[in-house]
């Protein structure tokens, strides 16, 4: 059977009580969607930087005495190619390690006198699992002065941030719910006592709680997607300029900020969670306040 | 069909309003409530529509003790009852037709059927030219002889009319009481409010007498009613 709508509200009569109610959920929504995005784009150069740091191992070695300095890198790299599980194993030269340094001293600010030490960069195969502080012991006897660095202490630190800013988005997120299902709270009160006579009168002539709430949560359902739908357009409209401007600056720390269909999806979905969350505290509010009713 | 027995009831914390209340309108019967102003024919009226709960006593409207019923058991007993508002409570914003297809529509059917049942309940209230008027532009007779036709599309058991007269002239009063009449010989049960006597005097139907609260006299000219 088709759904039953009554259509028995008056359009005008909640007027002053829900005129807002499209602005404060865009403005629900907007908050939401930054929120969002900053976590996604939070997380996804984490998992960019991780994914990468997490196969990295580095050794260097450290002596000024540039023919042990050569013999112990050729050992090192020797043991290292050697270890199951390492997919590559490269020397930096001294030009490629000038140029690590070059954006932290300026350029032509980095000269071939500057005592460096040797680097070895050592990718791990997909899925490998080794023991660093094995290698390292190991590594000190073909090579004393070598020391390894598998980044964990710098990738603890960065999740532990990243955790951080993650866990401040999901609070953003879950307030701007609880102020969303407030103020439609007293917006569906406000409602109800403008269409109190229909209602009673509905209620006197067999109208059903449920067919009355109806009423109620469709109209907040429009509302509620209308003010998603201008929330996520102007949240779409900051985000854009944002990426632009991120992207001129160059911040390649933020990495590239692309953006997978899923998080597309997410983000997509905040206009329909508002409106669903609206709808639902309508509904809600408006059963309870006909239960008070014989 | 409608038993009440001994049956009190107040208004939150108040007073009792009505007291001792106790009769029994049987299927078909035509009866009148009066009383002065103040006697508690309203407060008799909204137990009968379900509008209220009883504090005490016992209320049994086809076959279901009322007092007992679940609130969700509520709406389809309602859904029994035709009620004629003494202030019409017609929805402004909704046409003569829409307001008389409303009840239908609650109860659900197919629209085009109830749209055709409402049109020809207008005609035979004599609004079959108002059709598409908002009760606002109508006039207190055409009001509620709308208001009529409300309560009586969905063929009630038991239709309550409070002070149908009260707004309208002489005329008017005698031809909406007629009409009222055909409604109880197609079989529904019928109980009007009325402080009016000269109305009750010309209809010969019984009447149930309140004053303070209290059934007083149950007048027995009428078919199928007991005390």
């Amino acid at each position: 059977m088709a759904r039953r709508r009554l259509k028995a509200l008056a359009a005008g009569a909640d007027r002053v009580s829900t005129r807002l109610l499209p602005w404060v959920v865009a403005v629900m929504v907007f908050l939401s969607a930054l929120a969002l995005a900053a976590l996604l784009a939070v997380h996804g150069s984490v998992s960019a930087w991780t994914g990468d740091m997490e196969r990295k191992l580095t050794v260097q070695v450290t002596t000024g005495d540039q023919a042990s300095r050569e013999r112990q890198v050729s050992a090192a790299a020797a043991y290292l190619r050697a270890l199951p599980g390492v997919d590559a194993v490269h020397i930096l030269a001294d030009r490629e390690i000038l140029d690590l340094l070059e954006p932290w001293l300026g350029a032509g600010n980095v000269d071939g006198d500057l005592p460096v030490p040797a680097l070895i960069d050592v990718t791990l195969a997909e899925g490998a699992t080794v023991h660093p502080s094995a290698i390292a012991a190991r590594l000190k006897t073909v090579a004393p002065d070598a020391s390894l660095d598998d980044h964990e202490q710098w990738l603890g630190r960065v999740r532990d941030l990243a955790a951080m800013i993650e866990g401040v988005a999901v609070a953003v997120l879950a307030l701007v719910t609880l102020a969303t299902i407030a103020i439609v709270v007293f917006g569906a009160h406000a409602g109800l006592a403008a269409h109190r006579a229909t209602i009673e009168t509905l209620h006197l002539i067999g109208a059903h709680d449920k067919l009355i709430a109806r009423e109620f949560q469709d109209r907040f359902l429009l509302l509620g997607l209308k003010g998603g739908v201008i929330g996520l357009a102007l949240a779409a409209a900051s985000i854009f300029v944002a990426r632009r401007i991120i992207g001129e600056l160059g911040v390649g720390v933020l990495g590239p900020m692309t953006i997978s269909m899923e998080e597309l999806a997410a983000l997509f979905s905040l206009p329909l969670f508002a409106a669903l969350v609206t709808m639902l505290t309508a509904r809600f509010t408006v059963l309870a306040a006909l239960r008070r009713m014989v | 069909m409608i038993l009440f027995e001994n049956v009190g009831m107040r208004y939150g914390l108040g007073p009792e309003v009505l007291h001792n209340i106790s009769f029994e309108l049987r299927a078909g019967s035509f009866h009148f409530l009066t009383g002065p102003s103040g006697a508690g024919k309203s407060s008799l009226m909204r137990l009968l529509y379900l509008a209220h709960r009883p504090s005490r006593g016992s209320i049994t409207m086809f076959g279901k003790n009322v007092v007992a019923a679940r609130r969700d058991e509520l709406p389809a007993l309602r859904r029994r009852i035709g009620v004629v508002f003494q202030d019409f409570r017609l929805l402004e914003h909704l046409t003569a037709l829409e307001n008389v297809m409303l009840p239908l529509r609650i109860a659900g059917g197919e629209e085009k059927l109830i749209r055709e049942h409402a049109e020809e309940l207008l005609h035979w209230v004599g609004l079959g030219d108002r059709l598409a008027a908002r009760p606002s532009t109508l006039s207190g007779g055409e009001q509620q002889r709308v208001a009529i036709a409300r309560a009586v599309i969905a063929k009630p058991d038991l239709l309550l009319a409070d002070e149908p007269t009260g707004n309208v002239d002489s005329e008017m009063a005698d031809r909406l009481m007629h009409l009222l009449m055909e409604l109880n010989k197609h079989g529904t049960t019928m109980l009007i409010a009325t402080h009016d006597m000269a109305v009750v005097n010309s209809m010969g139907a019984a009447q149930l007498h309140l004053a303070g609260g209290v059934l007083q006299l149950v007048g027995a000219r009428g078919s199928g009613h007991g005390a």
